[in-house]
This record gives C-alpha cells, structure tokens and sequence, in this order.
C-alpha cells in the first residue's frame, strides 16, 4: 500500500542551500522525561514482580488434613458424573453447554462432609465454540459461574449470570482471570463448614467469598450459563472427612 | 462628575489658558487651534492605542476556551476518580479491565486539565512556550522493549499475576511507551515546527475530547445500524451482544461489525482526533507543525484507548500489548495526515492542488483505519486465509493469534509512510518557529499557506 501521492505536500521553492533543520536535541525537559520514564518503567516491574505476595488473601492450598476424593479427567470417569442433563464426555474431558448441570456422584457411595474443595480446570475457551462459561454449584444452593472474559457471580439458590434474583450476589471480575482464549484456566471452590463460607479462587489466586450455610453433606456439580460452553479437562475434589 | 484641580509642577507646561497639559483629548476644546505651536510639538510621547496583533483575539479567544475546558476536565476527572474509589471499594478493584478503563479516563481529564489551564494562563499573559522535546525515540524504544520484555517472563512465571493495582503501572506504560516512542519520534524530527504548548495540549485533546465524543457518536451510530438492518432484513436482525460476543453469528453479524468497526469507528475516530489541531490551525505555520500536532492528537487518542483493550486482557494483559504496540501508528500517522488534509483546505488558499491535498489527507486518514479495523474480519473468510488467522503463534509460551504478524506487517507499512512523510515536511521545515511573544514568526517560504498571526503561540 502507498500513500495517495494527492495527500504529499509540495516541497516548496527553497533555496538549493536550504538545508533541513538539525534534529531538536532533548532539553532539559525532555531529560527530564526520560530520566522519570526509566524511573517509572522499573519501579513497575518490581511493583509487578511482587503483586502476587500483595493480595488480600493467600494463594489456594488444600485445608490440612483433608482428604483428596478425586482426582480425574472426568472423560475417564464417566460413571462418576451425572450425564442425565445434557453433559458430554469428549476424550478431552467433560462438555457442558447451555445450562447444562453435571452431578458429581463419589465413589462407593461415600459422602463428602464438613467442607469441600473442588479444583477444576478447563480448556483454552478457542477449544469451544460457544463462550466459555464455567461454574461449579455446590449443593444446588451456591453457584459460582465466571464468564470467558472474567466476569464472575457468586449467588445463592438458583441463579442466572447477570440476572437479578432476590438472593444475595457477588458479582465482579478478575485479574487473575485468563481471558485469552488460548490459555486454559483453573477455578476453585472452597466451602469452609466451620467459617461457613464458600471461597471462589481462580488460577490459584483468591477472588471473593460469600457467607453460605450448606447442608453437611453437601454436593458437587459442574455447570455453564444459558447461553455458554464450558469443557472441563481436570477436576480435584477434597472433603474434610466422609461419611 | 468634578474634576479635582490639577497641580502644577516645574517644568510642566501650561497651555496658554493656564491649563496642566494633561494629554486629554484636545478635540474636545470647543475652540479652534488656540495654541502657539501644534500639540504634538510638546515633548510629552503622544498616546498611541496599541492594536493587536491580527489573529490576537482569536488566540485570547483561544486560550480562554482552553482555559475553561481545563477546569471542567478536573472537575469531571475527579467525579469519575470518586466514582472509579467508590468501585474499587465495592469489589471492582480486583478487575485490570476497571482499573485501566477508569485510569483512562482519570489520568488524561485531569493531568490535561491541569496542563490546559497551566498553558492557557500562559498564552494569555504572552508567556514564550519553547519547542517540543522528548527523550530520543531510540531511548524510548528501548524502555518500551525493557518493560514489555518483563512483561513477557513475568506471565511466564505467574500463573496468576496478583494485586490488579500493583499490575495496573506496567500495563499502563506498556501501552504508553509505544505511542510515546512514535511521539519522540515525530518531536525529534519536526519538534522546532511548534511549541510545547500546542503539542501537550493536542495530545491531550486525543486523549480526552476525542475519545469521549468518539463513544457517544460511535454508539449512536451503531443504533442506527442496528435499526436499519432490522428495516432491512428483519430476519437476519443481530442483538446488541454481536458487539461483545467473541465471534460473530451469521452473516448480518458479520455485516454489522464490518459497518461498525470498518466504516463508523474510521469516519469517527478520524474526524474528531484531529479537531484539537483544527481549532488553532489558523494559527499554525506550516503544514509540519499541523501534521506534528496531529501525530500527538493520534497518540494521545491510542493511549487512552490502547490501555482499554490491554486491560481487557486481565492475566494475559501482556498479549494484548504486543498486539497492539504499533497501534500509535495508526491512530497518529491517521490523525496527522488528517490534521494536515485540514490545513491544506483552511489554510491552503494559493496553494496548488489545494483541495486534493486537503481531502486526500483526510480520506486516507479514514482508509488507512478502515482497512487496519477490517482486517479483524480476516479470521471470518473461508479457505486458506480464515484458517491462517485463527492459527496461533507462541513467543515462548504466551499465544498470540496470527492476525498480530499482519498487524505487524501493517504496522511497518505505515511506519514507512510515517517516516517518508515526516522527511518530506522536514525538508521544508525553514528555521525553526520563533516562539518568543514578540518575535516575528519565520513564515514559510513559497506556496505553502501562512499563519493568521504570529506572537506567542
């Protein structure tokens, strides 16, 4: 592509002598400038370099003494999960899609009590052709759902993303989110029976948290949004104890 | 109303009535010439009414403008600081998309507002402004490369990478420092063309104003869209999620963003980035100074703009600034060829092909953005070039899709027409501009237009 030679100004008539001005040399302002902008440009690295130790919460790690249930591509697992609702199981994991609720059902009938984390990871969003929303419910009474560009809610009851209910909602996005659509991410949810509260991490780095009394033996699902995709490639679930 | 009686003092003359000469105005004597020799024998300097300068009133005029916007700037800067506080308290703080949008329209309102008042105070007390400078543009190349470099194996180390305020300083100068180095460029080689007045608050313009109205006009604009298509093919109707959804649907999707971001966004954007150089163009010496403070307009409109698209990226806000690190050149080749097509037409009377330079810079302004914004469609075509789009290449681990290696390419096109352009004003570029409030401005020579007024600038 070329300029349209109509736009190039006409030199004008100068002298054969005339000879363009030497460049302008920084002055003292612009020394300035500089000096302030080297100054700034390191001061943000070292800033960056430790905003991970300057969160308001420490990074995600397993309650001390909690048991690790599973531990699964749940496309290898596929009797674990409930697929009456529409869950699919590709080789890469488990495809919800459309509001979609998968159930997770425990091994040998053993029930998860007094807290629970669930890890569970996903796919690079390009891996799904619709958006990639993914949540996970806890006893069919919190929701916690993120959208593909890090818009999070975090509800009780049943709720829809960016619906208005009656319940109380926590809603909000996050840095630590991976909105691109070519890195995969990996959200958490804790339910601290004891603090009775369930806390939302994403990536291993704490987001939020909503008071929330469950039932002792809560239950675990995967689940999207009405109108989003989400593959879930990895899920982790640990219990307090089990019954 | 009495008139106090005046003194006489030695040596002070007296008209032959015994009157002070006081150099009142003698037409209002009601008597003919009574005086031994003329008035203007007296020693005393006659009273001279200084006229203005031509143009000074439209400078005032100017300044105060300038002045007054400064003030409304800070004030709205402020309200949207207390709104972004009241945010952040409410849990939004967390989220690099909020923080650089509200960083973007925090920053530019009110450290230009202070600027505008600061420089408006000074034109209108006839303070000199000096020339423009900067760091050279290889110095800011070089931190533009520094800080996107620790970008790059910060990510690599981080999987999440921590507080969004203490991420916030870097995402910002990643996407300042790029523009800034094109800038530095453009004060190196055109700096003495203007003044470092006209060039902060040009930028300061683009980065405030321009994107501003550019929102309200570009949204109405997309309404319009929307109805017509639904008039049109009401069974093809897209919703207003087409703009937000990370790929379009069908084909009036398509339709519908190829008219948003190809046609309305150029026609827009490159109407109002360079109508801070239009206001004062009048003003302006020759069409470097236009196209050097058009550049800044552009700069100062990608730096607010840039940050938003980083911000969106929230961990992966570091592709999104190597995607767009040659945005600058887009927004600052388009507006200063815009700004120099607005100059040809108000300034250029006498000049040959007058009106072709003056609407051929402004249509190029629009094509050079219409084709940059279309090419974001690539990925949608069928065949080999849709699947080279929607490939995806690593520098290290972090992805970037392959539409950056033709912006990249698109980029170099226009750092050539940068480059060769800002070489040909530089040739004409005389002396450089006196800035001095009473110098007498080196005008250009031969056809190019001159200045309404010289002065302070």
């Amino acid at each position: 592509m070329t300029t349209p030679p109509t736009t190039m100004p006409q030199p004008s008539p100068a002298p054969a002598t005339a000879t363009p001005p030497q460049s302008s040399r920084p002055s003292r302002f612009g020394l300035v400038f500089g000096i302030v902008a080297a100054v700034l440009s390191v001061g943000s690295i070292v800033l960056a370099i430790v905003a991970p130790a300057l969160t308001s919460a420490p990074k995600l790690h397993v309650p001390q003494g909690w048991k690790q249930i599973y531990n699964d591509n749940p496309g290898n697992t596929t009797a674990l999960w409930d697929n009456a609702r529409g869950c699919t199981f590709p080789t890469a994991g488990l495809n919800i899609s459309s509001d979609s609720k998968c159930g997770f059902t425990p091994a040998n009938g053993v029930e998860l009590t007094n807290g629970v984390l669930v890890v569970a990871q996903l796919a690079p969003a390009a891996d799904v052709p619709l958006s990639q929303d993914a949540g996970i419910l806890l006893d069919d009474t919190v929701l916690v759902i993120i959208s593909q560009q890090g818009d999070y809610m975090i509800c009780r009851s049943t709720c829809e993303r960016f619906a208005n209910t009656d319940a109380p909602v926590i809603t909000g996005s996050t840095v630590a989110w991976h909105a691109d659509a070519f890195v995969p991410n990996e959200l958490a949810v804790l339910y601290d029976s004891d603090q009775q509260t369930v806390s939302f991490y994403v990536n291993g780095q704490y987001v939020n948290q909503v008071s929330a009394g469950l039932s002792s033996t809560p239950t675990v699902a995967l689940t999207t949004s009405t109108s989003g995709e989400a593959l879930f490639t990895h899920v982790t679930i640990f219990a307090a104890s089990t019954a | 109303m009495s008139q106090q009686p005046q003194a006489w003092t030695p040596g002070q003359p007296v008209y032959p009535q015994g009157q002070v000469a006081t150099g009142q105005p003698y037409q209002a004597y009601p008597y003919a010439q009574p005086y031994a020799q003329p008035y203007w024998v007296y020693p005393y300097p006659a009273m001279v009414v200084k006229r203005r300068e031509p143009g000074e009133i439209y400078a005032l005029v100017v300044a105060w403008i300038v002045f007054a916007f400064g003030i409304l700037s800070i004030i709205g800067g402020l309200l949207l600081l207390l709104v972004a506080g009241i945010a952040t308290a409410n849990g939004s703080g967390d989220s690099l998309a909020v923080l650089t949008t509200f960083a973007g329209f925090t920053l530019g309102p009110i450290l230009g507002g202070v600027l505008a008042i600061v420089y408006s105070i000074s034109r209108v007390i006839k303070r000199p402004s000096p020339p423009p400078s900067l760091p050279s543009s290889l110095a800011m190349l070089m931190l533009t490369i520094f800080s996107l470099a620790a970008a790059v194996i910060l990510w690599h180390f981080y999987t999440s990478p921590g507080l969004a305020f203490a991420i916030l300083p870097l995402a910002l100068l990643s996407g300042f420092l790029p523009a800034l180095t094109i800038l530095a460029y453009g004060v190196q080689q055109l700096g003495p063309a203007t003044t470092r007045r006209h060039l902060w608050l040009s930028l300061f313009f683009g980065a405030t104003m321009a994107p501003l109205f550019a929102i309200i006009f570009e949204a109405i604009a997309a309404l319009l869209i929307l109805w017509g298509l639904a008039i049109i093919r009401p069974d093809l109707t897209p919703g207003i999620s087409s703009v937000t959804d990370t790929a379009p649907r069908n084909a009036s999707d398509a339709i519908f963003l190829l008219l948003v971001i190809a046609v309305v966004a150029p026609l827009v954007e490159e109407g109002l980035k360079p109508l801070g150089v239009v206001l004062i163009v009048r003003r302006l010496r020759s069409p470097a100074e236009a196209f050097l403070l058009g550049l800044a307009a552009g700069i100062g409109f990608d730096m607010v703009e840039t940050i938003g698209y980083i911000g969106s990226g929230q961990a992966d806000w570091v592709s999104i600034s190597i995607q767009r690190i040659g945005a600058g050149l887009l927004h600052g080749l388009g507006a200063a060829m815009a700004a120099l097509g607005w100059y040809y037409l108000i300034n250029g009377k006498g000049v040959p092909h007058r009106w072709l330079k003056g609407f051929g810079g402004l249509v190029y302004a629009v094509i050079q953005h219409g084709i940059f914004n279309a090419s974001n469609l690539l990925g949608l075509l069928p065949g080999p070039v849709g699947d080279l789009m929607s490939k995806t290449t690593y520098l290290g681990r972090l992805p970037l899709d392959s539409g950056t290696i033709l912006f990249f390419g698109y980029y170099a096109i226009i750092l050539g027409i940068l480059v060769y352009m800002i070489g040909r004003l530089r040739r004409n570029l005389k002396t450089p501009a006196g800035t001095a409030a009473t110098s007498t401005p080196s005008l250009p020579t031969g056809p190019e237009p001159q200045p309404v007024a010289g002065g302070a600038r």
